[in-house]
């Protein structure tokens, strides 16, 4: 299913528009030694009854499991293991194993240091790239390539195009201004771009680069996104 | 000892020690723990859909098995291509000069998917290298950090922070061009052509 997005041309007109994100080249896969069919499965290994925690809070000590492990094998589940997991449901477990009913989530900051900031309740944050989600400006801020590729790390991309004939023109529109340019735009959200890019609920927020390209009567129009800078560690 | 990325432009060779660039600790991070009514973090699991088996972290293998459902071990796995033959594995390139392509266009690195960025410190380093990358210009060469059925590309830069090489595979993104509806055949009746009928309304 296409994914859309509202976009903002240098005359101040807005469009839905699609995205789409760029499909892996996967030349080879997998075979047996015979070259026959092979898929991945999950199966399941171990049980919380035979955890390792689960082990300690029944028999004390390593020491008393050592001697559990050479009477029996109480860290295989007979029933369970070899047994294909399918349709699961995720839970949490208190630290004593058992399952916890009613969860609290915390969202907690760490220092680049990786020493802890913050801790406070969990709290959503909305996407504000989308169908439902108000165009993005255009923010005239236009940079060189050369000082983007030194500067950021342009992690994922996204291709946009048309979804009909009107939006043909407004995105060539774009894209031959921004070739002619010779530059990238720089997109962010809000009502003068200065908020980051989300694009799924708690997502992660990128900075956006629109560049494009046109030649004859196509076009190449892509929003790249950049959450990291190229910088040298501490 | 780690090798090295070594690289060639003409006749100079030029070697780099790297370190993964890691987001977290340039700007720290941010995690969502799942705690109880005490605050005490709590762990993940997968109830399987009968109840029957509560699996933790870790809990679960991974395996490739066949039709029959038998396993099969991983050194016996071949890489093959959509017609069945053998995709030969291609070796790693740390340790092994490559040679330096450039300098190119910033556009050639925009249309690479890059997941993998190293900060470099130099071993050794040609004069010529040197200079372009302090003039800005960019260059590239093959890369692989282990054995692996796909050659990526390595982008070797220099910012005013330090010099870095990032690595990616082409994101494979096309022109799109308008799609053209076709013709109406010529000889198709034009049901508006005929007199308005309001008779219908």
């Amino acid at each position: 299913m296409a994914r859309f997005i509202s976009l903002t041309d240098d005359k101040k007109r807005d469009a839905q528009v699609a995205l789409e994100s760029a499909k892996p080249v996967v030349a080879h896969h997998q075979a047996g030694p015979n070259g026959e069919d092979v898929r991945l499965e999950r199966l399941v290994k171990t049980t919380e009854t035979t955890s390792l925690d689960a082990l300690l809070r029944t028999h004390g000590s390593l020491e008393a499991i050592s001697g559990a492990l050479v009477a029996g094998d109480p860290e295989i589940d007979l029933d369970q293991v070899g047994r294909r997991l399918r349709n699961a449901t995720r839970v949490y477990l208190r630290q004593d194993g058992s399952v916890l009913y009613a969860a609290r989530v915390v969202q907690v900051v760490y220092g680049a240091d990786g020493a802890e900031k913050s801790r406070a309740d969990f709290s959503d944050t909305p996407a504000n790239v989308g169908e439902e989600a108000p165009a993005l400006p255009w923010t005239g801020r236009l940079m060189p390539l050369d000082e983007v590729v030194h500067r950021f790390v342009l992690s994922r991309a996204f291709r946009i195009r048309h979804v009909n004939g009107l939006t043909f023109d407004f995105l060539f529109g774009i894209a031959k201004t921004l070739h002619e340019a010779g530059k990238l735009l720089y997109v962010g959200s809000g009502a003068k771009g200065q908020s980051p890019l989300i694009f799924t609920l708690n997502g992660t927020p990128y900075r956006g680069f629109l560049e494009g390209r046109f030649e004859g009567d196509s076009y190449l129009l892509v929003l790249h996104c950049s959450n990291l800078e190229l910088k040298v560690m501490p | 000892m780690a090798k090295s990325i070594a690289l060639t432009l003409g006749a100079e060779a030029s070697s780099f020690s790297f370190v993964r660039l890691d987001r977290d600790k340039l700007y720290g991070r941010k995690e969502r723990q799942i705690v109880d009514q005490d605050g005490r973090r709590c762990t993940s699991a997968y109830l399987s859909s009968d109840g029957a088996a509560l699996v933790p972290s870790g809990g679960l293998a991974l395996l490739y098995v066949d039709e029959g459902f038998a396993t099969i071990e991983r050194s016996t796995l071949r890489a093959v291509d959509d017609q069945g033959a053998d995709v030969p594995l291609v070796p790693s390139t740390l340790g092994i000069e490559q040679e330096l392509e450039g300098p190119i266009a910033p556009q050639r690195l925009l249309d690479h998917a890059i997941h993998t960025v190293y900060q470099l410190q130099s071993e050794t380093l040609g004069a010529q290298l040197a200079e372009a990358l302090g003039s800005g210009n960019i260059f590239c060469a093959p890369f692989n950090f282990r054995d692996d059925y796909q050659r990526q590309m390595l982008f070797l830069l220099r910012n005013d922070t330090g010099t870095f090489a990032l690595i990616g595979s082409p994101r494979g993104f096309a022109y799109v061009s308008r799609e053209v509806a076709p013709d109406a055949a010529a000889d198709e009746a034009d049901d508006l052509a005929d007199d308005l009928d309001f008779t219908m309304l």
